[in-house]
């Protein structure tokens, strides 16, 4: 294995690698999300007659197993992102939730490779597999000497152990956050061991559970020394093979549909590499699903400072940002917007932007906190509604009807976070 | 007091967590729609009509009366018996992934029960979750309002094994997996041979940890609404009091995630002042 020199020699230094890796993973997870979303539905495949009924059915079912996979990869990331912020939190730092704006088309330290938001396709795997790789299974190409995410992570377990010893002989004198602050399988009523939707969230409050989340999220994303469970970079070089195989020479078909990469709705004053969304109902469906993530964002870094008392606050955190959020707002607006034109002429659809508000900052006071989630949730029904009521070319009643009860869900879910009346 | 007790097989064609509510083909979840089915539409289907039959010993749909009681004595050749038994309305459990309520409380909106003998016999009724606003979703009423229809979740196989005879999850798993390979043989339509082989594959793939044919929701509502009761053969023995509420107490279980069928066994308390003879007997 090739050595990496990370400079890790004190705990504002490793707060800060692992700050860097909370904002990987997180970048990580909006890519995978993003070329997942832009996969076209049975039904669009199915409009191409000039198929065989068996090549239409063969290519719903690969292009719906290329999106499952993408979405169980996501999730993995995303439960990565919570066990950097766990280490965080062990070490008394507060979570990291924000992230260096998209695109970074040279590289993000450590990792020499460009983040930015692809449609799925050829070079979206490509992009993705440079993050997941490790030094030895590069295959197919050279091995690499160029840090990998695993050299990046075992450095900090390195360092945690070292640190340790450093500060009185023992590693937990490095461990001083609060444990409440740890957000575990048990915060959401599962045991400990359980792994639910391919995730399980683990506590960090010493150097064995620190050690061990690293070897995890290393494990889980270039994959075990010695074989066993696939890893994302296997994953990846599988559908790599799958997708060269079926999109080949004499096979031509995009799975994707034609997504313009890294939209956005804010013009910015360098444009390069950048699709901005000029179409009035897409920028005002991007600018819904902008501050819904956004939201999200905020509701988990403060459900990740969880040494707040107020149970019931935390089980509205809970119960709005995972599954409400994620599943019924972020991913319905983030699929509808693939099928949304870019432009009012073109053929280029829009897609998920994962835009952050310019000073978008985080909410340390609880009453101040909900005042401004409340006043988000009122703006993304607005910009809903505005969506809504734009018609545009290609418009179908499939996609009415999702758009339809998404604006029923943020409405409900507006409710339920006003009935919380924060210091009651 | 008419005990009516019901049981069959129903069908939900429903995305799981962790896809949206909404998700139109299934993805993530445990269940999905094959390239030759139509679309994932949530709706709960006690009969056939609207349900796609994927054969291979799938379920065969249908929830019927099989007993009517009065003061617990079974009256064995009741006319009721066989009657079907409905939810009218396209019916759905309303979760939203956790935005109307919590997994494992899900409500199912709207509830309109119906009972039917051909032409002889309808009785409908609504459940309210806002007398005031007779025909108010589940996203138009106070959250607090929702709680009366809560659903129970408890793993109970026990229970299953006696109403469906089903005594191994694995078992009935391995008997569709055969079904499947042997109808993946004879299949000449080669959308439906994709779909035999993507159903077997999901088959073998599924974990097993949490067993969904184990899991039984229970549910009990007090039918609140206008009732609609047309018995011109009088089979029901008597008048049936429309003012008071009418107790429904049911679970759903034995989940068929390959089938998307689950059982359905419960019971109908209708308050009907019987003659002196009928109730005797």
């Amino acid at each position: 294995m090739t050595a990496h020199a990370f400079q890790l020699e004190t705990r504002d230094d490793l707060i800060a690698a692992l700050a860097r890796a909370a904002e990987l993973e997180h970048i990580a997870c909006c890519q995978y999300l993003f070329a997942a979303f832009s996969l076209k539905e049975p039904a669009e495949i199915a409009r191409q007659r000039s198929l065989s009924p068996k090549l239409r059915a063969e290519r719903a079912v690969a292009a719906t197993e290329w999106k499952r996979t993408l979405l169980l990869i996501a999730r993995q990331e995303m439960m990565h992102l919570g066990e950097a912020c766990n280490l965080l939190s062990a070490l008394g730092a507060g979570p990291r939730f924000l992230r260096p704006e998209l695109p970074e088309k040279e590289s993000l330290p450590p990792i020499p490779a460009p983040f930015e938001l692809q449609p799925f396709g050829k070079l979206a795997i490509r992009r993705l597999k440079l993050f997941e790789r490790g030094h030895k299974r590069a295959a197919g190409s050279a091995p690499s000497s160029a840090p990998t995410m695993g050299d990046y992570y075992r450095a900090i377990g390195r360092a945690l152990s070292r640190l340790g010893k450093h500060r009185g002989g023992s590693a937990a004198s490095i461990f001083v956050g609060p444990p409440k602050a740890q957000v575990a399988n048990e915060a959401f009523g599962m045991p400990a061991r359980a792994i639910w939707y391919d995730v399980q969230l683990m506590p960090v409050v010493d150097l064995k559970t620190a050690l061990r989340a690293i070897d995890r999220v290393v494990t889980q994303g270039e994959g075990p020394e010695d074989g066993g469970e696939r890893s994302h970079f296997e994953l990846l070089e599988e559908m790599e093979s799958a997708v060269r195989s079926a999109t080949g020479r004499g096979n031509q078909w995009s799975p994707a549909r034609e997504v313009a990469p890294n939209p956005i709705f804010r013009p910015r004053p360098a444009m390069t590499g950048l699709s901005l969304i000029t179409h009035p109902a897409s920028a005002r469906a991007a600018s819904c699903f902008s501050i819904a993530y956004e939201t999200l964002l905020l509701m988990l870094t403060r459900f990740y400072s969880r040494e707040l008392p107020d149970a019931e606050e935390m089980n509205l955190l809970r119960g709005v940002a995972f599954f409400p959020l994620m599943t019924s707002v972020i991913r319905p607006l983030g699929e509808l917007l693939t099928q949304m034109p870019l432009s009012p002429r073109g053929t280029a659809r829009a897609g998920a932007t994962f835009e952050l508000e310019p000073g978008f900052h985080e909410l340390p006071y609880q009453r101040s906190f909900w005042s401004f989630v409340n006043e988000r949730f009122d703006r993304m029904i607005k910009e809903a509604r505005a969506a809504r009521s734009i018609s545009f070319s290609g418009r179908s009643p499939a996609w009415l009807k999702r758009f339809d009860y998404l604006i029923d869900n943020l409405a409900f879910l507006a409710r339920r976070v006003r009935e919380f009346k924060p210091g009651s | 007091m008419l005990e009516i007790l019901f049981q069959g097989w129903f069908q939900c064609r429903l995305a799981t967590n962790p896809d949206p509510a909404d998700e139109p083909r299934g993805v993530s979840g445990s269940t999905f729609a094959t390239p030759d089915e139509p679309d994932l539409d949530r709706v709960i289907r006690f009969q056939p009509e609207g349900c796609v039959d994927r054969g291979c010993g799938s379920p065969k749909v249908g929830v019927h009366v099989n007993a009517v009681l009065n003061r617990n004595q079974s009256i064995p050749d009741h006319p009721l018996l066989g009657a079907s038994v409905n939810l009218l309305g396209e019916p759905v459990f309303q979760s939203g992934n956790d935005v109307v309520m919590p997994q494992g409380t899900q409500i199912i909106d709207p509830f309109i029960v119906e009972l039917r003998q051909g032409t002889r016999f309808l009785l409908r009724r609504r459940d309210q979750l806002d007398p005031r606003k007779p025909d108010a979703s589940a996203y138009d009423v106070p959250t607090k309002a929702l709680a009366r229809r809560a659903g129970r979740f408890e793993l109970n196989p026990l229970i299953i094994a006696e109403a469906t005879g089903i005594t191994d999850a694995r078992e009935y798993r391995s008997v569709r997996l055969e079904a499947l390979k042997a109808q993946l043989r004879v299949e000449k339509g080669p959308a439906r041979k994709v779909a035999l082989e993507l159903r077997g594959d999901r088959i073998r793939r599924a974990r097993t940890g949490m067993e969904p044919m184990g899991l039984v929701e229970h549910r009990a509502v007090s039918l609140n609404g206008k009732p609609v009761i047309r018995d011109p053969a009088k089979l029901l023995g008597g008048p049936v009091n429309p003012r008071i509420h009418w107790p429904i107490a049911f679970w759903m279980g034995a989940w068929d995630e390959d089938a998307l069928c689950g059982f359905v066994r419960g019971r109908l308390s209708l308050p009907v002042r019987l003659p002196a003879r009928r109730a005797r007997s």
